[in-house]
């Protein structure tokens, strides 16, 4: 087993001690993927999270499905504009329902696995009318950061897979596409011990391609608490090829998030939620401009958002909310590294704010 | 994974067991719901058409609270009408309570305060329903015994919020544009 491998296998590790009767509540476990169709601008965006532990805990799936408008109801679909069809579930956690060691979730809609490196997952919602089946192994160099940041008398750990080579089919109604080698996959855990309602980040996985063809993927992370009176140092992690090539730190990054100049009502899930905070008007992400220097190497990246949505999560003990705005959209890419220059357009992004 | 169901309809005795169970999980699991759903409805009446199946509630006072359900038979006087599919689709986050009532898929109607003192109700339910596990399973009973497979269109997300620019939309630019 190699460096490599060894990383892989501890990020995807199920980190929540369930089978300890006395296992805390507060104890969360979540995994993270998206596809995106370069040629459709299609993007899915899925996060299955384990919550507490058997009994007594609960499991949430969260999925946004972005597509061409008309395309799934219609046989004229406007690949100028795109439509978003999501869903929130929560399941009860039936003890059974998840093994480890290899890990396997199998439940009515959803078959999860990862063994000896190979993702497997299917997930369908019949009153919905979405499904997708995947199957895939990782491609990008791991990086996995078992305590990324302390969280009220807790933490959050954090793994990343900037790159997986996936295949399958997603289907909503009566239509079909395929998913092939051609689709970026990104993938990341989060775990930890936390209440929602006491965490906050930003983050966004950026995928683009130079003219030379060389691929570019941009990771970042910062940690922030709810009203952003304090913030955790970003980290940028900076792949070509799917490997990585560079970490700008700390001072070296400055992130700014330009916000609409009207304030809206953002499309909410999970439904209930949406139903709740449905006077709730907000100021969203507009355009998100990152720079990165460190007298060595710069990078400029510009993303504009064209779709955007709220999950909102509510804290069972706590009844208090996470507020995490979901964009994503197109990017351009300028990068210099070792005095060479290369840029990219019509790129594609996928961040999250929350609060 | 493919997808596929089929469900029977519910009779109303499905109904009122349903509603009586939630009742019950709320007098025990959330005290402030609870004294709510009291103070909401004590001392009064309604008819409830869901999905064609008419209810009549009737609650007590305060002091010895006590919800009765029974079917009925009105044909007038009916204060909240809507459809299983509605329901599914508000939980679902393909519209909201407020869309709903706006395009006439939810009919509800009362006296002003009573509306806004069962919205507040309302509203706290949707709060609690995620993380109660009694209320979700009460709510996969529902969806498993009532709601029927998904038919014709696929709705999307951007459309769960209401409209309420329908008047001045159909008013032409160049009367809305002329100064007085």
């Amino acid at each position: 087993m190699n460096i490599n491998d060894q990383q892989i296998f501890l990020m995807e590790e199920f980190k929540i001690p369930f089978f300890d009767p006395f296992c805390p509540e507060d104890w969360k476990d979540w995994y993270h993927y998206i596809l995106y169709d370069p040629a459709t601008k299609t993007r899915l965006l899925f996060n299955l999270c384990f919550n507490g532990r058997p009994k007594t805990g609960y499991i949430t799936d969260t999925l946004f499905l972005t597509l061409p408008k008309g395309f799934a109801n219609s046989n004229i679909s406007d690949p100028a504009g795109l439509e978003t069809f999501g869903f929130a579930r929560n399941f009860e956690w039936h003890p059974g329902d998840l093994s480890v060691n290899p890990l396997k979730y199998d439940t009515t809609e959803i078959s999860f696995s990862i063994y000896d490196k190979v993702t497997t997952l299917n997930v369908a919602n019949k009153s919905a009318g979405i499904a997708f089946n995947i199957i895939g192994t990782p491609v990008a160099t791991p990086v996995y950061i078992p305590e990324l940041a302390p969280y009220g008398n807790g933490f959050i750990g954090w793994g990343v897979l900037p790159g997986m080579k996936m295949k399958g089919d997603i289907q909503i109604g009566n239509k079909k596409m395929l998913v092939d080698e051609s689709w970026y996959c990104y993938h990341d855990r989060n775990f930890g011990r936390f209440f929602w309602g006491n965490i906050g980040w930003t983050w966004f996985v950026l995928n683009a391609t130079d003219r030379n063809q060389g691929k570019w993927t941009y990771v970042l992370h910062q940690s922030n608490n709810n009203d952003y009176s304090h913030t955790g140092s970003p980290i940028l992690f900076v792949y070509f090829q799917h490997k990585l090539k560079k970490v700008f730190l700390g001072p070296n990054v400055h992130i700014d998030i330009r916000i609409e100049k009207t304030d809206a009502i953002p499309p909410i899930l999970p439904g209930a939620m949406a139903s709740v905070f449905s006077d709730r008007s907000i100021f969203m992400p507009k355009t998100i401009l990152v720079s990165a220097a460190d007298g060595n190497d710069n990078i400029v990246l510009k993303m504009d958002v064209n779709t955007s949505s709220e999950l909102i999560v509510p804290d069972s003990l706590n009844k208090q909310y996470t507020f995490l705005k979901e964009l994503s959209g197109s990017a351009n890419t300028t990068q210099v590294f070792n005095k060479k220059k290369t840029a990219c357009t019509d790129g594609f992004f996928y961040a999250e704010i929350v609060h | 994974m493919e997808i596929s169901s089929h469900t029977e309809r519910p009779t109303v005795e499905i109904l009122i067991d349903l509603i009586q169970r939630m009742i019950g999980v709320i007098r025990y699991e959330n005290k402030f719901a609870y004294a709510l759903l009291q103070q909401v409805t004590a001392n009064k009446s309604t008819v409830i058409d869901l999905d064609g199946n008419k209810i009549f509630l009737q609650a007590s006072d305060t002091s010895d609270y006590i919800v009765c359900l029974e079917k009925s038979e009105a044909s007038a006087g009916i204060q909240f009408t809507t459809t299983f599919d509605v329901l599914q689709n508000i939980i679902a986050g393909t519209t909201t309570i407020d869309k709903s009532i706006a395009d006439h898929s939810l009919f509800v109607q009362a006296p002003f305060q009573d509306l806004l003192n069962m919205y507040r109700l309302v509203v706290c339910l949707l709060a609690e329903g995620p993380l109660n596990p009694r209320l979700r399973s009460l709510w996969v009973e529902f969806i498993e015994k009532c709601c029927r497979p998904t038919a014709g269109s696929i709705n999307t997300i951007e459309h769960q919020k209401p409209r309420f620019n329908s008047l001045i939309d159909n008013i032409p630019q160049s009367i809305l544009l002329v100064n007085i």
